[in-house]
């Protein structure tokens, strides 16, 4: 009779009993950005997504910086029975959760900090906003329907949340030092990943581990290039985090890895984080040079017996890599490497490929790998299957393939234009994506360099969602003008029928289907 | 580059007319085409130089192995179309070739640092002055081309690379009628600024010119019909006669440089 009742208030509370999550940026440590279990939403009825609710936060902007992806539990136990909540964070040291069935806050965490950037260091612009930079991580607990929220504040602070309330279920602990600028948090068997980068507030550039068993925190640095992959490191099967280092000089032996890409690992006894891996393109110097820093979150990936990845930069190539010898013998030979897909003009700042990949495999067992990029495609990169001219940027989508005994990625199509086209979700056999509508330019021919908000931000217009065919890059359905404002540094996430997308005049807008 | 600014910004205001107009009476494939003409330039604008074409794969080029006699060719089109037909470039003898096609000599004395220096090569041969005496980037006296070819050697030479000058290759009005007859005399003034200018800076002169027109005797020549399939560019049979004077020329400089070594 309990068992009967439970499925009536399960049933009235309007909440999917196999439902999917989507507990850190990218959807899993990996990073594939692949909603393996969404459901509701088809390549059939995709064209009748609608907006179900927009949500204004009180989230206060940093420079171009506003809302970051939100995380979703599908189902958290709450003082008002469970519910499906998002965590959505916002740049000034906040924390929200709302209730995605209403659209409503249930409720709000600040920060509080006395911080303050000493001066004369780099600790303000668009680079350094201040406030919280990372993605928070989300963990489930041993007590069902209880999840825990690890989030690190501007002062460098380690939090520990509670879902279904927002209150802390540990003290605080010190994790990095202040306005160090974290990407992605990244869980992976207790440890907690994430990089940093653009020197921000006179901290070096460094991968930070910290031991939730033990508070231990370990710390490496590439000497020589910051790491900005947007969705913060990806984690292979062995526990190595992967990330794609920024401008600097590629010369292992002197210890610095700029431009390149390190694979990092805790020391299951002492806790530090030790280099295990790294690789460096075959022109890293001509990337240094021209501001092409390796600056994607890769994505990793099983294919045909080996652990796969693919990562990529400013540049606009892909790279294909082995996750157990990421550059071969001589750490400078992929797998394989793409022509150019984009950026002919070779420029530092609107052109190129940034943010994260994304991969997934179709039910015949064909894996993908799609980047997303920025700017026209290169003309001499050639695509079976097109869907328009590409002035702004657009998303790519390769098969992984075996062509005479050698993994390849062949060019499958390329989708309609974008403006800015951002990293891109696959749920379900679609693929949203959006163009996020941000001012990018950073030098004019008037002034020259001039990299700050007040330009960009009245340059800037609005984001467009997309859904594609994931396998044609055919458009089934876009949100046009529904959304007003644009957004910087931010993503999409994909889960149970809804797709959330923020934006910098503080509103989460919520598409899905009608019920 | 003034040229281009202007060139640009009337192609911009052209482009704005033609959208006014066409707008009322339809003809997208003029607006593409002036779009087309108008990124063109601001291409060119962007990146005056052409650092873009080569400098990544500088970048990849396998440091000088000891002994490597390493040659860089470096001019325009009659460098980089080398061995766009069957005759491939002869890359064996560790000759690059970093050719820009329609590049004037001040463009390529930008990019001499990144596509000839930085390759550590031990000679160079510079062939350029063709577009310069053209117009291609608007008027160039004889006077200007040899400030930047000297100028190149004298880069060149502080870097320890032997410099070999080549002639401005001769042209033809073989396949186009009148439109260069008037540049032929004055390749014919430059080279003989060249090859006096080589004779007292310790630079090999490459005289292509002369193994390539009708009459040696003549002032104003024409190149020969059958080394041409446009009358500017050579083909298989012309680059293979350049092949043979260039592999002379870049031995004399490598036996020059040894010599001057050995003092």
């Amino acid at each position: 009779m309990r068992f009967f009742f439970a499925i009536i208030w399960l049933a009235a509370s309007g909440l999917t009993v196999c439902g999917a999550d989507w507990l850190t940026d990218g959807k899993d440590p990996q990073r594939t950005n692949w909603q393996k279990d969404e459901t509701i939403l088809t390549k059939a009825n995709a064209k009748d997504i609608r907006l179900l609710w927009k949500l204004k936060l009180d989230n206060e902007t940093r420079q171009m910086h506003s809302l970051f992806p939100p995380l979703i539990v599908e189902r958290v136990n709450t003082s008002a029975g469970p519910k499906q909540i998002a965590v959505e964070t916002g740049v000034s040291d906040n924390l929200y959760g709302i209730d995605v069935e209403t659209g409503r806050q249930l409720w709000k965490r600040h920060f509080e900090t006395s911080y303050t950037p000493p001066p004369n260091v780099r600790g303000t612009g668009i680079l350094c906003p201040g406030g919280i930079t990372a993605t928070p991580v989300i963990a489930p607990t041993a007590t069902p329907g209880k999840y825990t929220i690890y989030a690190v504040s501007w002062d460098g602070w380690l939090h520990e949340l509670n879902v279904a309330d927002g209150e802390d279920v540990a003290p605080p602990k010190k994790f990095m030092p202040p306005n160090g600028k974290p990407y992605g948090l990244n869980l992976w068997k207790g440890v907690l990943y994430t990089h940093t980068a653009q020197g921000c507030g006179g901290n070096p550039n460094v991968v930070y581990t910290f031991d939730l068993a033990t508070g231990k925190v370990g710390s490496w640095g590439p000497a020589g290039g910051g790491m900005w992959g947007r969705e913060g490191p990806a984690i292979s099967s062995d526990g190595t985090m992967f990330t794609g280092t920024g401008d600097g000089n590629f010369n292992p032996e002197d210890g610095t890895f700029g431009n390149g890409l390190v694979g990092i690992k805790q020391n299951p006894t002492s806790k530090a984080a030790e280099l295990v891996d790294y690789y460096g393109p075959s022109n890293a110097a001509w990337l240094w040079k021209r501001d092409l820093d390796m600056q994607v979150t890769p994505a990793i990936f099983n294919y045909k017996g080996r652990e796969l990845m693919v990562d990529a930069g400013k540049e606009c190539r892909v790279y294909l890599l082995d996750t157990k010898s990421v550059g071969g013998d001589d750490h400078r030979t992929p797998l394989y490497r793409t022509p150019l897909i984009c950026n002919e003009d070779v420029n530092f700042a609107s052109a190129g490929i940034w943010g994260s990949m994304a991969t997934w495999e179709d039910s015949k067992g064909t894996r993908w790998a799609l980047t997303p990029f920025w700017g026209p495609k290169h003309s001499a990169f050639r695509v079976p299957v097109e869907n328009g001219e590409v002035k702004g940027g657009a998303i790519a989508a390769f098969k992984v393939e075996q062509r005479n005994g050698k993994t390849q990625l062949t060019p499958a199509w390329i989708s309609r234009d974008m403006n800015h086209a951002e990293p891109p979700v696959i749920a379900n056999g679609i693929v949203y994506g959006y163009g996020s509508g941000e001012d990018t330019e950073q030098a004019y021919p008037d002034v020259g360099l001039d990299d700050v908000a007040e330009r960009r931000i009245p340059g800037s217009t609005h984001a467009t969602l997309y859904a594609l065919d994931a396998e044609t890059g055919k458009e089934l359905w876009s949100s046009g003008e529904q959304i007003t404002s644009w957004n910087h540094w931010s993503g999409l996430t994909v889960a149970n029928g809804r797709v959330y997308i923020g934006t910098y005049d503080g509103f989460l807008y919520c598409f899905g289907i009608q019920k | 580059m003034a040229f281009y600014i202007v060139s640009v910004f009337r192609n911009s205001l052209l482009l704005i007319s033609a959208s006014a107009i066409f707008a009322q009476t339809p003809d997208a494939d003029r607006i593409k085409a002036l779009e087309r003409q108008l990124a063109q330039q601001q291409r060119t604008l962007r990146d005056w130089a052409g650092l873009l074409r080569y400098g990544s794969d500088n970048t990849e080029l396998p440091v000088v192995a000891p002994g490597e006699d390493r040659a860089v060719f470096f001019g325009d089109q009659i460098t980089e179309f080398w061995g766009r037909e069957q005759n491939s470039f002869p890359s064996d003898k560790h000759w690059l070739n970093r050719g820009l096609a329609g590049q004037t000599t001040d463009q390529m004395l930008v990019r001499f640092r990144q596509d000839v220096i930085s390759l550590k090569p031990k000679v160079v041969v510079i062939l350029g002055g063709l577009n310069d005496i053209a117009g291609l980037h608007g008027f160039a006296t004889e006077e200007m081309v040899m400030d930047n070819l000297m100028s190149m050697t004298a880069l060149a030479q502080a870097s320890g690379i032997r410099v070999v000058l080549a002639s401005v290759t001769p042209v033809c009005d073989c396949f186009q009628k009148g439109g260069r007859r008037r540049w032929q005399e004055r390749i014919s003034e430059v080279n003989e600024l060249i090859k006096k200018y080589c004779a007292g800076s310790g630079a090999v002169y490459l005289d292509y010119y002369t193994a390539m027109i009708q009459d040696s005797k003549l002032k104003d020549n024409n190149l020969k019909r059958e080394m041409t399939a446009d009358g500017v560019v050579p083909n298989d049979a012309g680059y293979g006669v350049m092949a043979q004077l260039a592999e002379k020329a870049v031995a004399e400089a490598l036996r020059t440089g040894a010599e001057a070594l050995k003092k």
